[in-house]
């Protein structure tokens, strides 16, 4: 079911050019988006804020193609995912000595902003996780995507979308299970 | 994977899920960002603009010219510089009967001559107007 509130908002700022409509969007969806860029580059906050905030500007610059068929926030989600493909792609063209295969995520040091011991726990676990599998994991079991809406955002099939949800949530268990979760 | 093994996922990002990132003047930031955006583009529509305008004007001239050299423009211009030239001629010769008292009898000389110098005077009223106007404006 779609968001009326979203719908109205989206309205007046694509029809009216209305910026305080678009701010209570960004009040609105800042912590999802942010949450998600925080889970995929293990918890860097200033990178995650700058790429939040490039979604949000490709937000309000294509706000006119935006149609309503989706809901609000999985629009908003699928262009904080392509911002982060692109940042990741142009990463990659450089150097860089470490693992390619895990992409730009930073795993998380102990004198680190860390922010609690639940977010390092997280980031530690999602560090195992390949880039899509993290992607999709993130996407389901922390912002609680369908697995037809995280098809959509991320542009994958459904089965691939599966697959990984599938792969990851093995690694995950495997390594809760090594450190000792299961008894928590 | 297994029922057990799906309950201790789920529960290990539980907390996660309802975890919200504080905005901390993010927002804020943001609007600033989108405003200087918009600055940036409205900046470049405008000299986008200028230039196309400027593309314009060259293109305009350029097809004055070549219409002008097609349908052979510059004899027109000399039918009209000859026509003028005969027409100030014409008028030259004809000055002095204007000053020709006796003819100014005939009535409706009296009323062209009449029609003239009030033009003229509405004329220079208009100009005295005008020319008013602009030295306030410069001012």
């Amino acid at each position: 079911m779609l968001n009326i509130t979203d719908i109205s908002l989206v309205t007046q700022v694509a029809v009216l050019g209305n910026r305080r409509a678009f701010d209570k969007l960004v009040v609105k969806y800042q912590s999802p988006v942010r949450r998600f860029f925080l889970h995929q580059t293990g918890g860097d906050s200033q990178l995650s804020d700058d790429l939040a905030q490039d979604t949000f500007i490709k937000a309000y610059t294509n706000i006119r193609q935006f149609r309503g068929t989706a809901q609000f926030s999985t629009w908003l989600m699928r262009i904080a995912y392509n911002v982060f493909y692109d940042y990741c792609r142009k990463e990659q063209t450089q150097p860089q000595p470490d693992d390619r295969a895990q992409g730009i995520f930073s795993p998380p040091s102990q004198g680190g902003d860390g922010g609690g011991s639940l977010r390092l726990d997280i980031h530690t676990a999602l560090a195992i996780l390949k880039p899509d599998e993290r992607t999709c994991i993130t996407l389901q079991l922390i912002d609680g995507y369908s697995i037809d809406e995280i098809a959509k955002i991320t542009d994958m099939p459904q089965g691939t979308v599966k697959s990984h949800l599938s792969r990851g949530k093995e690694k995950l268990a495997n390594y809760l299970k090594e450190n000792g979760y299961e008894r928590k | 994977m297994n029922e057990n093994d799906n309950k201790l996922i789920e529960q290990f990002f539980r907390e996660a899920a309802t975890q919200q990132v504080e905005d901390n003047g993010f927002s804020q930031r943001m609007m600033m960002a989108v405003n200087e955006e918009l600055s940036a583009v409205g900046r470049k529509r405008k000299v986008s603009v200028q230039w196309l305008s400027c593309m314009w004007t060259v293109f305009c001239i350029a097809a004055a010219l070549v219409v002008f050299f097609l349908s052979q423009g510059w004899q027109v211009l000399i039918s009209y510089a000859s026509m003028l030239l005969t027409n100030v001629e014409v008028f030259l010769c004809t000055v002095p009967t204007l000053f020709d008292l006796s003819q100014l009898t005939t009535p409706s000389i009296l009323v062209t001559v009449g029609e003239a110098l009030l033009a003229f005077i509405v004329m220079m009223i208009l100009s005295i107007i005008g020319l008013t106007r602009w030295a306030s404006q410069q001012v």
